[in-house]
């Protein structure tokens, strides 16, 4: 009766859920070979992660609150805002090793959300790029244009906030140069920053956020703005300043020119300056060290576990006496 | 009260079918249907929901856990098109094709033992308790996400795009290792469809970060030039999956299901069979 077969559906491995498969069981010597390889591979390298931070010198100064001068200290907010007032501030550095070069000098902000949500959508692409783009600003408010409607280049609160505290360094007499050059990612410089985009009406009137700009440079070479730009993750960040090429010896004192322009006294904010080197994993910072570290001692410690566990409480595997009716049998 | 209704079209006409969600044609296919269909659709849809509100939590509880230090401003920790690609591509299609494929046990196995079928009726896929622990799992695993990253960059120069590169890969390669770590039979679609899925998500982000007019561009070739990007992406999967490893292996010794027992029976050959005891049901084979 051929109609009878007529409905069945075509047959293929796949509708029939017949599809050649590996079907692992994790056995209890597979859970402590797994146990231990993850401990012996995490162990090692949280040690050389450890190692390598500890080998970063670091030098970190504080010089918001040091740098505002006795008379003003219960008034730092009207201090910094007065153009008149003397910001030249000069701070000692111990260093405590050698440092090698290149030496990277950062300035460090704390208690700063760059990462605020209106703070980061206020800037233009278009304009950054294309001077034919300038009145493009509708992300820019409250910084887009002056009050006779004339654009403002680059628009925005993130260019209005410039940072602009300035360090000289010098050591032993001699002034250490900080190249300023190439701090700013390739990609932004190229791409990012027109070449033929001159500032423009930039931080003319009305509150004054940050630093000026000069309009006789392109934007892919203020790499100062470049810089700030790239709007930072966490509200304690830091951004490159410059580099030094030359070693600093140790037990050295570095004279440290500022300028204190920067006014983060209104919102509780915090100025470093951080005179660090790099290794393999970036700047001092043992946590990742540690974190491999605890998470291997931890994977090695459940494996002894789980081998004293398989050695007094073994189950031979597919033991039927372990089937729940098995267990609770039925009496017919 | 009946859960689902089955009408066998016959003799008596087909008004049975018409009323009902399945229909068949004779008697005795009552057995397959519920015996291994029945199962398999039980503890792939158990599986299925809980797996679906970890995927889905864990990407979220990330970018909770990014807004307390934005200053409360709900700034999105992983880029806008990420977060739109990540439950239509970065991890659908692993989640579909698992959900359709993955057999715990043969068909062999649940005709010849009909009281496998009380897993079900116990509730041994889908639970409040097992659904409470999914969710500490899950909240152990986002704070493994968010915070090694945080606290490695923390004081740092990372701008925003590349730590949302980090979050936003070191999700997807945890959430597809946690399903490859529960997947029970692994077939040519499961691999291609995890491991592409992982594979899709880097070309993916690559892509993104490649178009000029977006804020992160460039940021994923700046970031894994770090050792500490390598470091961080690996150190996070094996600290968020360990608990859940380890716990998983002790219950599936110390009090193991049924389930269990009979997966292993299937693979190291010992007879399910413990002399001496009556099986209620005569096994129906095919």
């Amino acid at each position: 009766m051929d109609h009878k077969n007529a409905k069945k559906p075509s047959y293929s491995r796949f509708s029939q859920q017949e599809l050649p498969a590996w079907k692992p069981i994790l056995t209890p010597g597979w859970v402590i070979a797994s146990f231990i390889t993850i401990g012996a591979l995490f162990v090692p390298i949280g040690l050389l992660a450890w190692s390598a931070s500890d080998n970063v010198v670091e030098i970190s100064d504080r010089y918001d609150e040091a740098c505002v001068p006795d008379d003003f200290s219960s008034n730092a907010e009207s201090f910094i805002q007065n153009p008149d007032t003397e910001k030249t501030c000069i701070r000692n550095l111990k260093v405590p090793k050698k440092l090698v070069a290149p030496i990277f000098v950062y300035y460090q902000l704390e208690n700063f959300y760059q990462n605020h949500r209106r703070f980061v959508k206020s800037k233009s692409e278009k304009q950054l790029r294309n001077p034919e783009d300038e009145n493009d600003m509708h992300s820019c408010y409250p910084v887009a244009n002056t009050a006779d409607d004339k654009p403002i280049v680059p628009c925005g609160l993130i260019a209005w906030s410039l940072f602009n505290d300035t360090y000289k360094l010098s050591t032993r007499g001699k002034q250490l140069t900080i190249d300023k050059k190439g701090i700013a990612w390739k990609s932004d410089t190229e791409a990012k920053f027109g070449s033929n985009v001159f500032p423009k009406n930039f931080q003319k009137e009305g509150l004054i956020g940050g630093g000026t700009l000069d309009e006789r440079i392109p934007l892919s070479e203020q790499e100062d703005l470049i810089v700030w730009m790239r709007t930072a993750a966490l509200p304690k960040f830091r951004k490159l300043y410059g580099r030094i090429e030359t070693d600093i010896e140790a037990h050295d004192t570095i004279k440290v020119e500022i300028e204190n322009n920067y006014n983060t006294y209104k919102f509780g904010g915090r100025k470093k300056l951080v005179l660090s080197t790099t290794t393999w994993i970036g700047g001092k910072n043992d946590f990742v060290g540690m974190a491999y570290v605890s998470v291997g001692g931890i994977c090695l410690f459940l494996a002894i576990n789980f081998i004293l566990l398989y050695v007094f409480r073994p189950r031979r595997l597919g033991d039927p006496s372990y089937l729940s009716w098995n267990r609770h049998p039925i009496n017919a | 009260m009946a859960d689902v209704g089955i009408g066998i079209s016959g003799q008596e006409g087909r008004q049975a079918v018409m009323a009902s969600d399945f229909a068949m044609g004779q008697f005795r296919f009552l057995v397959p249907l519920l015996l291994v269909h029945g199962h398999w659709n039980y503890q792939r849809m158990g599986y299925m929901i809980l797996y679906n509100f970890y995927r889905n939590a864990v990407f979220v509880l990330v970018l909770f856990w990014y807004v307390l230090f934005t200053g409360f401003t709900l700034t999105t920790a992983i880029t806008e098109w990420s977060s739109v690609l990540y439950s239509v591509l970065y991890t659908s299609v692993p989640t579909i094709v698992i959900a359709i494929l993955d057999k715990d046990l043969s068909r062999r196995s649940l005709l010849t033992y009909p009281q496998l079928y009380g897993d079900g009726q116990r509730q041994e896929s889908y639970s409040s308790t097992l659904f409470w622990l999914t969710i500490a799992d899950t909240l152990w695993q986002s704070i493994v996400v968010f915070y090694v990253p945080f606290f490695a960059y923390w004081k740092s120069d990372i701008d925003g795009s590349s730590l949302g590169d980090l979050w936003t890969l070191t999700v997807v390669f945890l959430v597809n290792i946690h399903l490859a770590m529960d997947v029970i039979r692994w077939t040519w679609i499961s691999d291609a469809s995890i491991w592409g899925s992982i594979i899709a998500t880097c070309i993916c982000v690559i892509i993104i970060d490649v178009i000029p007019m977006l804020p992160g561009y460039w940021a994923i070739f700046d970031l894994v030039s770090k050792g500490s990007f390598w470091i961080c992406l690996l150190g996070i999967q094996i600290a968020a999956l360990f608990p859940r490893f380890g716990i998983k292996m002790f219950i599936q010794h110390c009090k193991p299901s049924d389930i269990q027992i009979a997966r292993e029976a299937d693979k190291f050959g010992n007879s399910m069979e413990l002399t001496g005891q009556e099986i209620e049901m005569n096994p129906s084979r095919r």
